[in-house]
């Protein structure tokens, strides 16, 4: 049967012991063992130490790492919700909602506002839509949500209409 | 008695909405019909009683003042210090504030212009300015700049 890569000769494996014994390092092991032409994976030479020894593995390898070679989990992201909104509001009005302010003689317009949070570019965006005529539904005037969600879907938050100044109540 | 409601008529005038910044822990009081003079006598009130490290006074039109304080509260201790200046100052432009407040369960200073009146502007600072101030003037950046952006847009 052929020999495998993983496979140390039995030679190779006398001689480790024997520089085990003589309490040899592993580098100077494996240089010996290349001069005589039978060097192996350094990594094959450590378990064959090892089961000389009878020593465990080192519990937390890393430590023998210095700290800039290794690796390091990716930094956490800044939490999207921080508490601060930023708000768009002022009076506003919709066809739907003249439509039955007229009927029932209520104010033509409607105090309507939109509260967004997350990130910077989100919330321009989101502000920038509303701007464009997007406001929140009569029947929900005050819209709290994420920037990015009401990017996704404008009209489950508002609906098309304009926000125009205060009724001027003269008394 | 209302004489007249112009509001109910049939005349809408469109106009831009407005921008603001709101949150529920930053302390943040709206003093209108107030003098320079007062603004600063309430804020260093304020500031003593509740600890609050330090302040900004930002002029949002004539005799109308934002006073905005350095130390994050809880929103309980938010209101009770608008409830105490609202009360203790007679102003019924706090109370009215203080009540919207409540409402809304956030509290929201003007950040971008109004109309005629322009964004409000710092007009004084005073004690510490590290950890509500940076971060209410960070979002006040912001949204200037959007609120630039929104005008380029509209004029494109």
């Amino acid at each position: 049967m052929p020999k495998t890569k993983s496979q140390i000769s039995s030679k190779t494996k006398y001689a480790i012991k024997a520089y085990v014994k003589q309490g040899y390092s592993a580098n100077t092991i494996q240089k010996k063992l290349q001069s005589q032409g039978l060097g192996i994976q350094r990594k094959r030479l450590l378990a064959e130490v090892r089961k000389v020894k009878g020593t465990k593995p080192k519990a937390y390898p890393e430590k023998y790492t210095p700290k800039k070679y290794r690796r390091v989990a990716p930094k956490a992201r800044r939490p999207v919700f921080s508490g601060k909104h930023v708000a768009v509001y002022r009076p506003a009005t919709t066809k739907r909602y003249r439509k039955l302010a007229r009927k029932v003689g209520m104010p033509l317009s409607y105090s309507a506002r939109f509260e967004f949070y997350g990130n910077g570019k989100d919330v321009a965006k989101a502000v920038r839509l509303a701007y464009g005529g997007i406001v929140p539904r009569w029947e929900n005037p005050h819209v709290e949500c994420s920037a990015r969600a009401f990017l996704n879907n404008p009209y489950k938050y508002g609906e098309d209409g304009e926000w125009v100044n205060r009724p001027n109540i003269e008394s | 008695m209302v004489k007249m409601v112009n509001g109910l008529t049939d005349q809408i005038s469109k106009a831009d909405p407005i921008l603001g910044f709101t949150d529920r822990h930053t302390v943040k009081l709206d003093l209108d019909n107030m003098s320079f003079k007062s603004a600063k006598y309430w804020a260093n009130l304020v500031l003593k009683k509740y600890k609050l490290r330090g302040y900004i006074i930002l002029k949002s039109s004539k005799k109308c003042y934002h006073l905005v304080f350095d130390r994050y509260v809880s929103w309980d201790e938010n209101l009770s210090v608008v409830g105490w200046v609202a009360i203790l100052s007679k102003s019924l432009k706090l109370k009215d504030y203080l009540g919207m407040q409540c409402i809304k369960m956030s509290s929201t200073l003007r950040v971008a212009p109004k109309g005629e009146k322009p964004s409000p502007r710092i007009v004084y600072r005073y004690g510490s300015q590290n950890h509500a101030v940076k971060d209410f003037l960070e979002y006040r950046k912001l949204i200037k700049n959007i609120h630039s952006s929104c005008l380029v847009t509209q004029a494109e």
